[in-house]
């Protein structure tokens, strides 16, 4: 039966549209937000300029891939939803989660697609203002032209969107166990916009190998990485399995989550 | 007015004390940024010497300054600044201006966090530690820094009350403040890295170089008395266009009935 609940996606491309009509009534949000993913690597330039320019290199990266690194992973991350949806922690709390254990709906996919929804034309705009920058910053922009190497960065970064609401979500889904904290969240997310590589390239950062376990870096950091060609297809490939290790342990973290918080579970009358 | 703040920060005081897992874990947030900019600087300055001109203790006086004056800022002021294009959106002003009170002032300083100032305990242990190994560092010049960095937190504050004074023309003005709070991480760089234009923007009309790089070079004697003689001139000028924008704003204000 859930299995049936799962393949009509009916409901769930409804729940998609009508979170693009949401947004889509605050179009200036969604122009204001390019701030967010421009400013920050604007700034970044200045600095890497006063350092790197003129053939200087810092590790294996030289002006130009670590101007375009700090855009590229600024976009990637700023552009995840890493606390998922903070309706659904609030919902266990106040008891409202009780109105969609009734309903034919896988509640983590639906989700899912609401949030992709809900960021759809961010995502797009996004794109537009990423793409109009580097085409007056070319000079300074290295960007590798592999049509295959895109592709890659891109299925990452898909990735990196599943792996950062997973996250958000598992964070959520706490409160069956925990009381609900709105700091936890900004602290769990200052965690995973730092280990996503966004401050610091994580090539660079001491004991690189222990944040090289983490999912985080598919956030930001490995999408970024393909594309300013420091990966091999060899070491996409291998990424690629680790990145699906990670899919199926936050998938079955989030299924043990989910079931045995449902247990606990009391709602109002129960 | 003095009583009614009075009653006003005893509230908050209590509502803040109900939640300490909050507070420890912002606490938490915020040195964990911190700490990895300095792991940048020190990445950075294993590669090079100086930038610009700032050795790696400068910068880090400068790295302090900017999350003194950001957390100066956000506990006293930035909950109050986002409390008037709220009340002019609701249009419920009115219920104050027949207050005997001066508005934008007691809105300002309505949801002031006195308590919260701990959190700029992070920031001045980063200043602390960069001015650890500066020579020369006296009393004199610890009281200008605390002047200039009270004229960048008064600077800083009243362009944002302009921007809030803009609901009245456009009544949803949010977004210009996440804009501005983006172009502030400009502040964490040291001055020099900045030529051209953008120095002359970031000089005059979005002054990000006088918020964090001015009070770091007087404490650091890398500048006169002319910083805190332009500073001064920037808060007054920006003093004048903050009221004639509230007093042709109220012109345009339209309250219920």
């Amino acid at each position: 039966m859930s299995i049936i609940r799962e393949i009509n996606l009916k409901g769930y491309i409804e729940a998609l549209k009508f979170e693009i009509k949401v947004s889509l009534q605050y179009k200036m949000n969604t122009v204001f937000y390019l701030s967010l993913v421009i400013i920050p690597p604007l700034a970044m330039f200045f600095l890497w300029r006063n350092i790197l320019y003129g053939g200087k290199t810092l590790g294996s990266y030289d002006f130009k891939t670590i101007i375009t690194y700090y855009f590229l992973v600024q976009f990637f991350v700023s552009n995840t939803p890493f606390l998922a949806w903070l309706e659904i922690g609030d919902s266990i709390k106040n008891g409202k989660i009780d109105l969609w254990l009734l309903k034919p709906v896988n509640h983590y996919l639906f989700y899912f697609f609401r949030i992709t929804g809900a960021w759809v034309i961010y995502w797009f705009f996004s794109i537009i203002g990423i793409l109009i920058l580097f085409f007056f910053l070319k000079d300074y922009i290295f960007l590798q032209v592999n049509i295959i190497k895109i592709l890659m960065s891109f299925i990452f970064w898909i990735g990196g969107i599943f792996i950062g609401f997973t996250y958000g979500y598992i964070l959520n889904i706490l409160s069956f166990y925990y009381e609900k904290s709105h700091s936890i969240f900004t602290f769990s997310e200052t965690i995973a916009y730092i280990l996503s590589g966004s401050i610091i390239p994580l090539d660079i950062l001491p004991f690189n190998f222990l944040w090289n376990i983490l999912p985080f870096r598919y956030c930001g950091f490995i999408p970024a990485q393909i594309l300013i060609g420091k990966f091999s297809y060899f070491q996409i490939l291998i990424e690629f399995l680790k990145f699906c290790s990670w899919v199926i342990i936050l998938t079955l973290l989030t299924k043990y989550l989910w079931k045995n918080g449902l247990k606990k579970h009391q709602s109002a009358g129960g | 007015m003095l009583k009614i703040m009075k009653e006003i920060i005893k509230l908050k005081t209590k509502s803040y004390l109900i939640f300490r897992v909050d507070i420890l874990f912002n606490f938490l947030s915020q040195m964990l940024l911190i700490f990895f900019y300095i792991l940048l600087f020190r990445i950075i300055f294993l590669k090079v010497e100086n930038i610009g001109g700032w050795n790696e203790s400068e910068v880090l006086v400068l790295l302090g300054t900017y999350y003194l004056l950001n957390e100066l800022h956000g506990r006293l002021f930035r909950s109050g600044l986002y409390k008037l294009p709220e009340v002019v959106m609701e249009q419920a002003l009115e219920n104050y201006l027949i207050l005997p009170i001066n508005v934008p002032l007691f809105l300002l300083l309505s949801e002031i966090d006195l308590i919260g100032l701990w959190r700029i305990i992070p920031g001045v242990f980063v200043i602390y530690y960069g001015l650890s190994t500066v020579k020369n560092l006296s009393l004199v010049s610890i009281l200008l820094y605390i002047l200039s960095l009270s004229l960048s937190l008064f600077i800083y504050t009243l362009i944002m009350f302009c921007i809030t004074t803009l609901s009245f023309w456009f009544r949803n003005v949010n977004n210009i403040f996440y804009i501005f709070y983006d172009i502030s991480e400009f502040a964490k760089y040291p001055e020099s890295v900045y030529r051209g234009v953008i120095r002359y923007i970031f000089l005059t009309f979005i002054p990000i170089i006088v918020f964090t790089s001015f009070p770091t070079m007087i404490i650091l004697n890398k500048g006169n008395i002319n910083l805190l003689i332009y500073q001064l001139l920037l808060f007054l000028s920006i003093f004048f266009i903050s009221h004639i924008l509230w007093k042709t704003g109220l012109k345009r204000y339209e309250g219920r009935g």
